[in-house]
């Protein structure tokens, strides 16, 4: 595979993670907005200077990004609407980046957000297939679709319980002192593994509980970002694939597999480099294989590194160091952008939790469209400190 | 749209998924071949994904397979699903290609192990594939549909004192039916029979103060109608002297059915629970000008089960109907061979409920009929007007 351009140039600012609540009246519009009001508050940028909108949203149906332009009354000469969920952020940042090369836009504004209320979320009319062909065997969900996926890799490479357990305990001591963690009490694993059952194997703790909430960060040219004075983040390479091992009858790889040696060579380091992952957390069993997938193991021997690693912030591999969506909950196709919004908060120095210890290279990797059996949509990004 | 009722699973599917319910609806494994590479095309789409083929063909395809994953739901964002918890579901690889989603028996847990599919009808009366042991043949209601149990119901058969009425008591008896009506115009039941469970109720289905008065004498609680009462004049539409035969027909076959229906269907629908199965003839489809009114009738009355299935289907209530050919009974005692037995009749209906279908034809003759019908039927209507004899 032809090595892609690199993105030299582009910064990455202003992470904002805001208004994470459980319930609320407020309709999708209002949670993006207040995203968008944050980055133009924190980047000090004129709100009429942002020309490019890249929105990700489950919600945006009968609407689009057209529609979320007029609600923030931008002019952008740049438009994406992303309807890949957890896949969004890192595509979201791609598409940004090269415009800001390419000069189809200055400044990019991307947002993404959801709320969590009655018919909204995983339903029966989610996708065409899992309407037809899923969600009436039992309305599992996405918890029934991904209990297969996890009891068939535990099966099949010899994982247990107290593997994923660890995942989510790390998580959870990851979260402490992060100001909009849901769950920011530390996890036992006893307690994990008498949380009650959600669907075989994944009990209550397994699954991140649905929220209210936006996301939102800045694409532009580094010399804007210094400019306004915004610390910022590098992109050092990011790969995408969709639809990756159709021809596996259960996925038991992550998406990007065999578009890791490419991440690496674009970024010019190996796995060892990179100082922290944030790994797209639905369930922990996709943390396990996106582990395998970007080269931190070998494929299907993520169980290993779960026993010898310390996954918090402080320890020798840090995953997911705002705790995740395990420990923040997931604010719909916010989900896509928390982990590339935590990347770039640790790596410019503005973490709303933990700092990372001198964090030089963060691997941020996301999954997102479960239609049918699998994530469809999987894509990696390698940010960089600046300087 | 039918609003939906939290006691029954979603029944939102779309347009492809319709021909999969309805090869459900049929007792039928059926799924889209593609005429361009022969691979089976699941999940439903109208694109070949090996060959970008466009035009796929249903075809009767293997049902066999192999579990690839076991899952037990114990928690649901939909009603249904929370109070019918806990559902074990899973994954198979079909020998024939796809992975399907399926709910799963309580013996089926083998991960790895060979399956049988069986393609079915769920309470709304939408399909949903059911895995089993690769060994089992009759599949065990896995979908816990209370309408496809006979054990411990309550049953009424109309034209009780007839043929296949006879068999159609004899049968639910046998499955275990906690009580068997037999309704006639007869003050008592056939062979004077009054037990226990078989008991006789005076019903003129063509008068409905008669009717709602045996909906009363059985107090409300029956579970499963059978729709077998009949008359056939045995005469064409025009050979006849009079209307006369014409209109009894209407009167009994069609707008008798449909006094018993709507006699029987509030209490049903009241329950959330019931099923009626219309004992209609494979003449439903095509006329045998012979018996041209009669044929007209049972017309009527296939018309007026589609409808009624419709109506009752957001309530849970089954409307099913048997097409059988000529059956050995006095009424078609003038008929030539083959004939079906009653009781192949009677077994095929219990079967029908048990499996939960929709229409059923029991028998070589009445499966040939329907099967040419579907394949065209100008011809099947030809065919049967050549049965005519010659003018004399």
């Amino acid at each position: 595979m032809k090595k892609p351009r690199d993105y030299s140039g582009v910064a990455v600012t202003t992470p904002v993670s805001c208004e994470y609540v459980r319930t609320s009246r407020r309709t999708m519009p209002w949670f993006l907005g207040r995203a968008f009001s944050e980055l133009v508050r924190r980047s000090g940028v004129d709100k009429a200077d942002i020309d490019g909108l890249a929105v990700s949203s489950y919600q945006m149906v009968p609407d689009n990004g057209a529609s979320m332009a007029e609600i923030l009354g931008i002019r952008p000469r740049f438009l994406l609407d992303l309807p890949y969920g957890g896949a969004s952020g890192v595509m979201a940042l791609k598409r940004a980046a090269r415009a800001v090369q390419d000069g189809d836009a200055e400044i990019v504004a991307c947002l993404a957000g959801d709320i969590a209320a009655q018919g909204y979320g995983y339903n029966a009319a989610f996708s065409t297939f899992s309407r037809d062909h899923v969600y009436p065997n039992g309305g599992g969900g996405m918890n029934a679709v991904f209990a297969l996926i996890t009891s068939r890799y535990m099966s099949e490479f010899g994982a247990t319980r107290e593997d994923f357990g660890r995942i989510c305990i790390a998580q959870r001591a990851n979260s402490q002192g992060h100001p909009m963690a849901l769950f920011d009490k530390p996890l036992t694993m006893d307690a994990y593994l008498s949380a009650r059952s959600i669907s075989e194997p994944l009990g209550l703790f397994d699954c991140v509980p649905r929220m209210c909430g936006s996301e939102g960060f800045l694409v532009m040219s580094e010399e804007r970002a210094k400019a306004l004075g915004q610390p910022y983040a590098l992109i050092a390479g990011a790969v995408e694939r969709h639809n990756a091992f159709p021809n596996e009858p259960v996925v038991s790889r992550f998406g990007i597999a065999d578009e890791c040696q490419l991440l690496y060579d674009m970024a010019g380091i190996g796995p060892q480099d990179v100082d922290f992952i944030e790994a797209y957390d639905d369930y922990p069993v996709m943390v396990a294989m996106e582990l395998e997938a970007v080269g931190f193991s070998q494929p299907g021997e993520a169980v290993r590194l779960l026993r010898e690693k310390d996954l918090t912030v402080e320890g020798d591999m840090p995953v997911n160091t705002s705790g995740g969506m395990l420990s923040l909950g997931q604010a719909g196709a916010g989900g896509g952008f928390v982990h590339m919004t935590e990347a770039i908060a640790q790596l410019s120095g503005q973490p709303l939790g933990r700092q990372v210890p001198e964090a030089e290279f963060g691997l941020v990797s996301c999954l997102g469209t479960v239609n049918y059996d699998r994530g469809v949509c999987t894509a990696a990004a390698i940010l960089r400190r600046a300087g | 749209m039918v609003k939906r009722r939290p006691d029954l699973p979603p029944r939102a599917r779309g347009r492809l998924a319709r021909r999969l319910t309805a090869a459900a609806a049929l007792g039928q494994f059926e799924l889209p071949v593609c005429d361009a590479c022969d691979a089976v095309v699941f999940p439903l789409q109208e694109i070949c994904r090996a060959c970008l083929g466009d035009q796929m063909t249903w075809r009767s395809v293997a049902s066999s397979g192999t579990l690839l994953t076991r899952t037990v739901i114990r928690h649901s964002t939909d009603a249904y699903f929370q109070a019918h918890r806990p559902i074990a579901m899973g994954t198979a690889r079909l020998d024939c290609g796809p992975v399907v989603f399926a709910r799963l028996s309580s013996d089926c847990t083998e991960v790895g192990g060979r399956v049988r599919l069986f393609n079915r009808l769920d309470r709304s009366g939408e399909q949903v594939f059911v895995a089993t042991p690769e060994d089992v043949s009759v599949e065990p209601n896995v979908v816990g549909d209370p309408n496809r149990v006979v054990k411990g119901k309550a049953v009424l058969v109309t034209g009780a004192d007839g043929g296949i009425g006879r068999a159609l008591v004899e049968a639910f008896v046998k499955a275990g039916a906690s009580r068997v009506w037999t309704a006639s115009r007869k003050a008592a039941g056939p062979d004077a029979r009054d037990d226990a469970i078989v008991r006789h109720v005076r019903m003129d289905v063509t008068d409905v103060a008669s009717v709602e008065a045996a909906v009363a004498a059985t107090g409300g609680g029956v579970d499963i109608v059978v729709n077998n009462a009949g008359v056939t004049a045995i005469s064409g539409l025009l050979d006849a002297d009079t209307i006369e035969g014409a209109r009894q027909e209407i009167e009994v076959n069609y707008l008798g059915t449909l006094n018993v229906i709507r006699a029987f269907a509030p209490s049903m629908k009241q329950r959330r629970e019931g099923v009626f199965v219309n004992v209609l003839t494979v003449l439903a489809h095509a006329n045998l000008p012979s018996m041209g009114s009669y044929c007209a009738s049972k017309a009527a009355a296939l018309s007026m089960t589609q409808g009624v299935r419709a109506e009752l289907a957001p309530w849970g209530v089954r409307v099913a109907a048997i097409f059988p050919s000529t059956v050995d009974t006095p009424a078609s005692a003038d008929s030539p061979p083959p004939k079906l037995r009653p009781a192949q009749v009677a077994e095929a209906v219990l079967r029908q409920i048990i499996d939960g279908t929709e229409d059923v034809y029991p028998g070589r003759i009445a499966a040939d009929l329907y099967a040419g019908w579907r394949d065209s039927h100008k011809v099947v209507e030809r065919e049967l007007g050549l049965a005519l004899p010659e003018p004399r």
